[in-house]
């Protein structure tokens, strides 16, 4: 664990104390008091007595003054550093953009949920943290490295798009991890709907944040779908489609069948919660070409209540017949957050800085009171 | 900067000698001498009286007479005025000119009406000894010569010693008539024991007093470095207003001392700033008035 530091906010204004630092030690040394040519010395002997031992006070005086002075200018120049007591950070952010995450919900997908939670996630970093991005589904992939440039990295979050391919969150984490800048804590913060493998079983890490973006709502799709001709009758084929409802409420959609783009077959489905169902229609047609199933769940995921295929025309020398089919097997229909990923997003982590300048200039202001009571006033009057 | 305008001075001493004939008294006036002095021609002897010089004791005569004669002589005996001008480093103070160029101005006018009146003029500069010597000039057409060595002498630097210088100046010169001190008297114990060695030995001191009233006045509380100018001793110190008040006093004090002395011992005296004095001012320098403050 890395020990709470103090940083410099702006290190850069320290070159600047430096150089304010060095001109005031040549300031210091530049100065001589004024140098008065006196016509009596023997009067001064009266007055002062001795030159040398008026010296060694007056020197010592005066270095202690310069040394003051110098002081009070590298705690001004420091404050200007802003200096924070604080525990840095290298905060990762990983975006599931699996094609579940374009489920439409009460404010959008659930992309644009997660989103606009990631902004609202950067605006609570300190100008000294550092964020990245990386994107789960298919392979990881880094968006933007770790950098303390916010607006860089929210810039690359609006270029993350979904892309129909299974989220690998896992190896993911494995990828934020190896995003940590040197000399900082690293936390990942996970926003997804839960709709990957190992979302409910798996336990991601301690530095691992969890920000559900998914919620309850019914999702249906369909699962399967087949279809096989009859022996002997070319013209006649029987469709087979499966439709999972992982939701917790009962689902009644009409399911579409399409030939062609021309529809040959409706019929109303009703999928109980957390059931299959399927649906058998026998259908009689010789052409072949396109063919559709749809299932209009309003709820239903955008790409999920369609399959496509091509149906073998009838003179097809191997068509598939009774009980081969030639189908189509959709087998990510777990469209529903499980459990533990429905929740409301966490609220985002304050980042606490215990800013020093204040601390710095008020001791500048004692030391400069200190030298002008005790030096300059009471040496003069 | 040229120390003396040659052409403007000229005018000016011409003007000031001018107004030194009509006045009475001054710095150069003399009391009457109380023996008979002689000039250069022989004109006959008598008794030796205490005060006579030594010089014109007639031995011979005195062996025939068995007694002391001394012989007189006719015509105008000769009158010497000499310039006592201090070079120490405490006169190179001042501004926008120093005291040591007030001086010699003072000294190129008390120059000028000694030659004037057909005196012998020697000025010697001295810091803790004598340093320069200019003369001895007789007669108007070294007037010339007396403006540019005062041009030439070196600027001041030293140390004062008056009291040394006036006891070496009282055995090299023997020469009667008035002694022209001008000085800052910066230390004025010295001169003051000075000043009573050539009173004593009777060459009629007359002091011209270079007051710098405001010398101090750059002076001010707080850290300052203190240099004296002819010790070269250095006082770093933060002044306190105390202490600058205290020196105040002690140099007020100071600069009243040769004046208190030279009353006390009868010896003119006039004080005079340390800017190049104007015709006016010229006038009561000759005139051994010190003008109203």
């Amino acid at each position: 664990m890395i020990t709470p530091a103090i940083i410099l906010m702006r290190p850069s204004a320290l070159l600047w104390a430096l150089a304010a630092g060095a001109v005031v030690v040549f300031y210091l040394r530049a100065i001589r008091p004024p140098r008065v040519v006196v016509a009596r010395p023997n009067l001064w002997h009266e007055v002062l007595g001795e030159p040398r031992s008026a010296a060694g006070l007056w020197r010592r005086r005066r270095v202690v003054s310069g040394a003051i002075h110098v002081v009070i200018v590298l705690l001004i120049a420091l404050a200007a550093a802003d200096p924070c007591v604080r525990r840095p950070r290298t905060v990762v952010f990983v975006v599931d953009n699996s094609r579940s995450m374009e489920a439409v919900e009460e404010d959008g997908t659930r992309l644009t949920k997660a989103q606009s939670l990631l902004r609202e996630y950067l605006s609570t970093l300190g100008p000294r943290e550092y964020a990245a991005i990386v994107t789960t589904a298919g392979q990881p992939v880094v968006v933007s490295p770790a950098e303390q440039n916010l607006h860089r990295v929210a810039r690359a979050l609006k270029r993350v798009r979904s892309v129909d391919l299974p989220s690998r969150v896992r190896e993911a984490i494995d990828l934020a991890s190896e995003q940590t800048a040197n000399g900082t804590n690293s936390q990942i913060h996970v926003l997804s709907d839960g709709l990957f493998e190992g979302a409910v079983s798996e336990d991601l890490g301690p530095s691992v944040v969890d920000h559900p973006v998914g919620n309850s709502l019914a999702n249906a799709a369909m699962t399967r779908l087949a279809v096989r001709r009859y022996p002997g009758e070319a013209n006649r084929f029987q469709v087979i489609v499966e439709v999972t409802n992982a939701g917790d409420v009962a689902v009644t959609a009409p399911l579409q069948i399409f030939l062609n783009g021309e529809m040959i077959d409706e019929t109303e489905c009703t999928v109980d919660a957390y059931s299959t169902a399927t649906v058998v229609a026998d259908l009689a047609s010789e052409s072949s070409g396109p063919f559709v199933a749809m299932f209009h769940d309003e709820d239903a995921l955008v790409d999920d209540n369609r399959l496509d295929m091509v149906l073998p025309s009838a003179a097809d020398e191997s068509p598939p017949s009774f009980p081969e089919a030639f189908s189509v097997v959709r087998k990510a229909c777990n469209t529903q957050s499980p459990p533990e990923w429905i929740a409301e997003p966490g609220v985002p982590q304050r980042y606490g800085v215990v800013p020093l300048w204040p601390w710095l200039v008020a001791v500048a202001i004692v030391l400069l009171a200190f030298e002008w009571a005790l030096y300059h006033r009471r040496w003069t009057s | 900067m040229s120390r003396l305008a040659h052409s403007d001075t000229l005018a000016e001493l011409q003007a000031l000698a001018l107004a030194a004939r009509r006045l009475r008294g001054g710095i150069l006036e003399e009391r009457p001498p109380r023996l008979p002095v002689g000039g250069t021609e022989l004109s006959g002897y008598r008794d030796y009286a205490p005060g006579d010089d030594h010089r014109h004791v007639d031995w011979n005569v005195c062996a025939r007479h068995d007694e002391l004669r001394v012989r007189q002589f006719a015509g105008r005996p000769d009158r010497h005025v000499r310039v006592l001008l201090d070079c120490s480093a405490s006169m190179g103070l001042g501004s926008p000119v120093s005291r040591f160029e007030a001086a010699c101005r003072i000294a190129a006018a008390v120059g000028y009406l000694a030659i004037d009146r057909e005196a012998c003029l020697s000025v010697l500069a001295f810091s803790d000894r004598l340093e320069h010597r200019i003369g001895p000039l007789r007669g108007r057409g070294r007037i010339g010569t007396l403006l540019n060595e005062l041009e030439s002498l070196p600027a001041a630097e030293g140390k004062t010693d008056f009291h040394g210088v006036a006891e070496s100046f009282v055995r090299l010169d023997h020469a009667n008539g008035p002694v022209v001190v001008i000085s800052d008297f910066c230390e004025p114990q010295a001169f003051e024991a000075g000043l009573d060695v050539l009173r004593i030995a009777a060459r009629s001191p007359r002091v011209i007093h270079l007051l710098n009233p405001t010398e101090d006045e750059e002076i001010s509380p707080g850290d300052i470095e203190l240099v004296g100018v002819e010790s070269g001793e250095t006082w770093e110190v933060t002044l306190t207003e105390p202490q600058l008040r205290r020196y105040r006093e002690l140099a007020v004090a100071d600069r009243e001392r040769p004046r208190q002395h030279c009353k006390r011992t009868r010896i003119p005296y006039v004080c005079t700033g340390v800017a190049v004095p104007d015709i006016q001012g010229m006038r009561n320098i000759i005139a051994m008035r010190t003008p109203a403050p």
